[in-house]
């Protein structure tokens, strides 16, 4: 495999690293910041992926949104979201022309996922999505699921803890043994982030219509915003696109993969799934990354 | 394995107009490392040393990345050219977490110092050690590199054994914070078993022979280079190694110095947290201090 380091999008500010293996198929896989974490990834996860994924044959490329990691704050008057998302669709534009690939799939992480979303709706060559800990929606399950399973896996102390300080109306700090309710952003009631319900299952059906593979991974760090297996598909049950929404929960990865184990589990989920969004696509082999004058740029 | 990493980018013409950032490769075909290159500001360029800095290990040094490019984005509008840089088996650098260590490191920072030289034509370079990353320069100094003027080393690790326990804790009390639901082995009873934890930290793999080189680390063990000229050492009032340094002072007062600032940087956290990013009293003693070598 080759990596690039590479300076691209208006004026050069953007800086990524372009990781392609020697013979690749017409898809790529972008990764970026998750919060303010350089593009890198959370313990270097996506430095780790892009190379698991180049011994694939998927070519990746991990970049910093402007502002962020060592790409340079932008010129431009957008807000942070619609700038990710300008960001995002250039480094779209610069493996399009420089790499000859056509169809791309977006890995976010925690706010990273919230990029990938807008992307996709904004940009046709988007081929799939992943959102790790991304939008989230609670059933009337979800509390009473999450309740239980704190009070299955808690002490006789930290629910006599937890009762004592709901009493005196501090409900919201607790902290039960060996976990933290407060450990990521999903521990609000209510994410701010997240889009109202029928605009997002009107995204959703339109991206599905659209073709593009959807895939949700929900951590065992964010159990106040997704407590158990079947949270999405009892959450939409009604519409078109739960059978066509691909949804992992999986509460032995922890939400900033802290572990190496977190670290290796996740690799060979996202793995296996863009291994078969490859070959659902019946993507040739197009060129080899030793010998640039095959590629073909649009 | 096969891999490469490659240097495409021609200096003149991929750099960051408005900032003169270049991503670069660099070094060995089966080492290549990945750096960023700070070419000075200053119009009409002046004569001043360059500035490498040697980055911290593992989640420390993804909290001292802003801290490295806030540093770098400042000397080199005071006419520095600066190089910061992934050691092998870091960052964007070639290699897994378990190639790195700390001879290897050492070289990487060698290799770092000369391509500095190359690139901006300086002769003096002053290194910046962070964390790990001062053992590493202090390690590396017995080579007595070419124009290497001074040592800055803000937070140094002294001693690897306490570092080593120092590392194992955050990791243990990291896991118990990351999930949402306590585990069904608590971290902190398998931690007991002082064979647990030993072979990651905070979401890095720790190679049996990096652990090794660290836990030899020690205040008896370093052996101070007679080149450079001086040592600067930025530390916490709070730090164990403060009292090492004090020692160290007393025994070499002219070339030995230790600035006591209280910067208040969580090293290890894994969230966004109430701590400095870039703690501007650390900034601006160690911008201070290279200043002063102009």
């Amino acid at each position: 495999m080759k990596e690039t380091p590479i300076l691209f999008g208006p004026n050069a500010s953007l800086v990524g690293i372009v990781c392609e293996p020697i013979v690749t198929s017409d898809i790529a896989v972008l990764t970026f910041n998750a919060g303010v974490i350089p593009r890198l990834g959370p313990h270097r996860f996506n430095v780790k992926l892009s190379r698991a994924l180049a011994d694939e044959g998927v070519t990746s490329m991990r970049f910093d949104l402007s502002g962020l990691g060592d790409s340079r704050p932008a010129s431009t008057q957008c807000d942070f979201l619609q700038q990710a998302v300008v960001d995002v669709r250039s480094a779209i534009d610069y493996l399009e022309l420089h790499h000859g690939v056509r169809r791309f799939i977006l890995i976010g992480n925690c706010s990273g996922a919230v990029h990938a979303y807008w992307t996709a709706l904004a940009d046709q060559r988007v081929a799939g999505i992943l959102m790790f800990d991304g939008f989230w929606y609670r059933t009337r399950w979800s509390r009473l699921v999450r309740h239980w399973k704190r009070f299955r896996a808690g002490t006789w102390k930290s629910a006599a803890t937890a009762i004592a300080r709901r009493l005196v109306g501090s409900w919201s700090l607790i902290r039960h043994e060996g976990g933290s309710e407060s450990a990521n952003i999903f521990s609000s009631d209510e994410s701010t982030a997240n889009p109202p319900r029928a605009e997002y299952c009107h995204a959703i059906q339109t991206l599905v219509d659209r073709g593009v593979a959807i895939f949700l991974i929900f951590s065992g760090g964010v159990i106040d915003a997704y407590s158990y297996a079947r949270q999405f598909r009892d959450g939409f049950a009604d519409e078109p696109f739960v059978d066509k929404v691909r949804c992992n929960f999986l509460p032995e990865i922890d939400h900033t993969l802290l572990s190496l184990r977190s670290q290796n589990r996740l690799i060979d989920v996202i793995r296996n799934w863009i291994l078969g969004i490859v070959e659902s696509h019946g993507m040739p082999a197009i060129r080899t990354a030793t010998d640039p004058a095959k590629v073909a740029p649009t | 394995m096969g891999y490469y990493l490659q240097q495409t980018c021609s200096l003149h013409k991929m750099n960051n107009a408005q900032t003169n950032v270049t991503p670069i490769a660099f070094g060995a075909p089966n080492r290549r490392l990945f750096g960023i290159y700070h070419a000075p500001q200053t119009q009409p360029p002046v004569s001043r040393p360059a500035v490498v800095l040697c980055n911290a290990f593992g989640q420390e040094a993804i909290r001292a990345h802003r801290f490295q490019r806030s540093l770098a984005e400042r000397l080199a509008r005071a006419g520095h050219a600066v190089l910061r840089f992934d050691y092998f088996g870091t960052g964007d650098s070639m290699g897994e977490d378990a190639d790195g260590d700390l001879d290897g490191w050492s070289g990487d920072l060698l290799m770092a110092h000369g391509e500095l030289q190359h690139l901006s034509g300086a002769i003096r370079v002053v290194w910046v050690g962070m964390r790990l990353g001062a053992t590493v320069a202090l390690r590396a100094t017995h080579v007595a590199p070419i124009g290497l003027s001074r040592l800055i080393l803000w937070d140094p690790i002294l001693d690897g054994t306490r570092y080593l326990e120092f590392l194992r804790e955050r990791h243990v009390t990291s896991l118990e914070n990351v999930y949402s639901l306590p585990l069904r082995l608590a971290p902190r009873e398998v931690a007991q078993d002082l064979t647990c934890y030993r072979d990651e930290a905070i979401g890095f793999a720790i190679s049996p022979l990096f652990r090794t080189q660290l836990s030899e680390v020690s205040i008896e063990t370093h052996r101070w280079p007679t080149n450079p000229v001086d040592i600067h050492v930025v530390i916490e009032p709070t730090s164990p190694e403060g009292n090492d340094f004090a020692q160290v002072q007393i025994r070499d007062p002219d070339r030995v110095r230790v600035y006591v600032v209280n910067h208040g940087t969580n090293w290890t956290t894994d969230t966004a947290g109430n701590t400095p990013l870039v703690p501007t009293n650390a900034l601006m003693a160690i911008t201070q201090q290279v200043g002063e070598t102009a």
